[in-house]
């Protein structure tokens, strides 16, 4: 079977036309700089009006914002997106299902993770490709070692994108999976997942739930949880109207038919993901999450890998947004143009502003602290990390107000533990404060140099 | 109903609840703060029944330092924990009224204390000697903040040393009575034991040097 290919230098499939009002779903997006240009303006704007206000008023604004986003999440998840029924079919015949594993240079985690993948209960038939993608660690020769899977080599390394699609041209499989070479599949996630296209003939692809893999330190321990929240309570939120725009790589499941239809994965692309993700969703296609269809991937060991990682995301997401600007606030495409892409992208400018606002801040006071007299440290330092204080009488509207989005978030925390069949320990608490103070600033700064970045044009790296 | 228009409604009243609770907070605060208030101007009127006990009855001066020493502590008391107070709203930028009145009556409190410090000195000796640190507040002053951060280390060098600091652009009369005294024309501005003024940025060493002219006992570097 050919795949047909796509083209990502127009956007369209070969030998296709671009339905009308698609012609702008290349890679190279049409005005891409203008309307980079003009989301500048409007930070800068942004800025210039948030300088103008006290910080109070910012604050409360971004409170009250958050307190909506936050409620809606809530009301979402008490309309029935908590309901953990899945659909138990039956199944006659279980669909064979090709797992797709793109490796390069992966030799600590490849072979874990192929073993993971043999080991998954399936009553229908199970086909394992690895793609080789130009490895230099000599992870090859450890792979060709074992039975029961395809292996297919690339002399050069040509990115996740071509592996897989390279792979998927010659699945077998009604279903593919797509597996990153550094995630391990719990023994019954795939049986728990294909039912689901079962039950939905529209359904296109389904997420896995992403889980953080042994973590050990307090960064990847912090990830566990925000892994909790994100994959678990937020997509199984948006999941629930329909509102999915990703489909993350550790995991995902897909039609086979939906790449013959729409084209591989975009090459080019460095959130792949949720490239194909809101490629399906254009083309009226669902997406689904399965919670009990539990996944373990590797996560950042290090700050600097983990603002690594989430600078591909955020890069990638700002890209795939102006790549898909039809999709935003488009009523057709129901609550993910209504709700998930707007949302996706005011958190984010939300979050880039106040954290500039508060750098600012602290850079001015450090400036104008250490500026007159370098020669005496003891006296500057104590006066630079100032926070608020803690005396209940000095509570001031915007701090209690903020209390109540920190509330519910403890709400969405607690679901998330219950997803993950997780009970909080007393080893989560020092991640958790960590989650709601300091690593929403990490993750402003990365959005704010994510936008620098695509300001100025930088090239991508993986 | 919707989920947005419901959480439309619910962030309309978790809000406007919100704001109700911190009204209540805010008289609670307000309350705590008239209670200090009240605090320190008894203390006022305290301190002046003992001058002027202490004019009508022309008794021995050193006879009342038992009380001044009394007096003072019941000052230290009432007015520190006003600067404490003022750093938490300038911390949480609550820069309000309430901000001002507090900050009114620390101003006022330490002009007390340093007056009646040099009182204290007169009559009953010791050895605690002044050091105001003058600085500007309408205008951004850098060295001023330098300034106020180098002087308690010169405080731990040297034992009896007390620090104040006043704006020298305030509108309190006390407080412009003592910027006309001491003749201050530019900040930060350092006036030791009422006599010596050094104005502009000024050294650890060029302090020390003052302080131990004037009899203090600083220790040769840093504990």
């Amino acid at each position: 079977m050919r795949l047909r290919r796509y083209d990502t230098e127009t956007g369209l499939m070969d030998g296709s036309i671009a339905p009308k009002g698609f012609e702008r779903s290349g890679f190279d997006v049409k005005g891409k700089k203008t309307l980079i240009m003009l989301g500048a303006a409007v930070l800068v704007l942004a800025i210039i009006v948030a300088l103008a206000v006290s910080f109070n008023t910012l604050l409360l604004i971004y409170t009250v914002f958050m307190i909506f986003i936050l409620l809606i999440y809530l009301c979402i998840w008490m309309d029935g997106a908590s309901d953990t029924t899945e659909p138990h079919m039956p199944m006659k015949k279980w669909p064979d299902v090709t797992l797709v594993i793109p490796s390069y240079n992966a030799g600590h985690t490849i072979l874990e993770c192929i073993e993971a993948c043999k080991n998954m209960h399936y009553a229908g038939k199970k086909e394992i490709i690895v793609v080789d993608d130009g490895s230099t660690d000599g992870s090859i020769n450890e792979i060709r070692k074992i039975d029961g899977i395809t292996l297919m080599h690339k002399e050069k390394n040509a990115g996740k994108g071509a592996a897989l699609n390279m792979a998927i041209r010659k699945a077998k499989g009604e279903l593919v999976a797509c597996v990153d070479s550094d995630t391990y599949p719990e023994i019954h996630a795939l049986e728990r997942a294909v039912p689901f296209f079962n039950d939905d003939e529209k359904l296109g692809g389904l997420v896995f739930f992403i889980c953080a893999a042994k973590p050990k330190n307090l960064i990847q321990r912090l990830q566990e949880l925000e892994y909790w929240v994100s994959f678990g309570f937020y997509f199984k939120t948006i999941s629930f109207i329909k509102g999915l725009h990703i489909t993350p790589g550790p995991m995902a499941m897909y039609r086979k038919s939906i790449f013959i239809e729409l084209g591989g994965f975009d090459e080019k692309n460095i959130a792949e993901d949720m490239e194909i993700a809101l490629r399906l969703r254009r083309h009226g296609w669902n997406l689904t999450t399965c919670h009990t269809a539990k996944v373990y991937t590797e996560v950042p060991v290090s700050i600097g890998s983990l603002y690594k990682q989430r600078l591909r995301w955020f890069r990638g997401g700002i890209l795939n947004l102006f790549k898909y600007t039809d999709m935003f606030l488009n009523p057709r495409f129901g609550s993910l143009g209504l709700f998930t892409l707007p949302m996706m992208l005011s958190t984010g400018l939300f979050a880039a502003l106040f954290t500039f606002w508060m750098l600012s801040d602290w850079a001015r006071s450090f400036l104008s602290a250490i500026m007159p007299t370098f020669s005496n440290w003891q006296a500057v330092l104590p006066g630079i990390f100032m926070v608020p204080a803690l005396d209940p009488l000095m509570l001031s509207s915007t701090i209690l107000v903020g209390l109540v989005p920190a509330f519910i978030w403890g709400f969405f925390l607690w679901s998330g533990f219950h997803i993950a069949g997780e009970k909080p320990k007393a080893a989560h608490i020092l991640p958790c404060i960590c989650l709601m103070s300091v690593y929403p600033l990490f993750l402003g700064v990365t959005f704010l140099s994510a936008y620098a970045h695509e300001l100025s044009g930088r090239g991508y790296k993986w | 109903m919707n989920p947005f228009i419901k959480a439309a409604i619910l962030t309309v009243i978790i809000v406007a609840l919100a704001l109700l609770v911190v009204g209540q907070l805010d008289n609670a605060r307000t309350a705590e703060l008239r209670k200090s208030i009240d605090k320190t101007m008894s203390e006022n009127v305290e301190r002046l029944g003992v001058q002027h006990y202490a004019q009508v009855m022309a008794s021995d001066p050193q006879s009342q330092c038992l009380y001044l020493t009394r007096l003072r502590q019941k000052q230290f008391d009432s007015t520190y924990p006003l600067a404490q107070r003022i750093q938490d709203y300038e911390k949480n930028n609550l820069l309000n009224q309430e901000y001002n009145n507090i900050k009114t009556n620390y101003f006022l409190g330490l002009t007390e204390i340093y007056l009646s410090g040099i009182e204290h000195h007169k009559l009953c000796g010791g050895n605690e000697i002044p050091i105001v640190l003058f600085y500007s507040e309408d205008t951004d002053c850098p060295d001023c903040r330098a300034q106020n951060r180098l002087l308690p280390l010169i405080a731990n060098r040297c034992p009896g040393v007390r620090i104040y600091a006043f704006p020298s652009d305030s509108d309190l009369t006390p407080l412009q009575m003592m910027t006309d005294r001491y003749k201050i024309t530019k900040t930060p501005a350092i006036v030791v034991d009422d006599k010596t003024k050094l104005e502009g940025l000024s050294s650890e060493d060029e302090i020390i040097a003052a302080l131990t002219a004037r009899g203090a006992a600083c220790a040769k570097t840093a504990n």
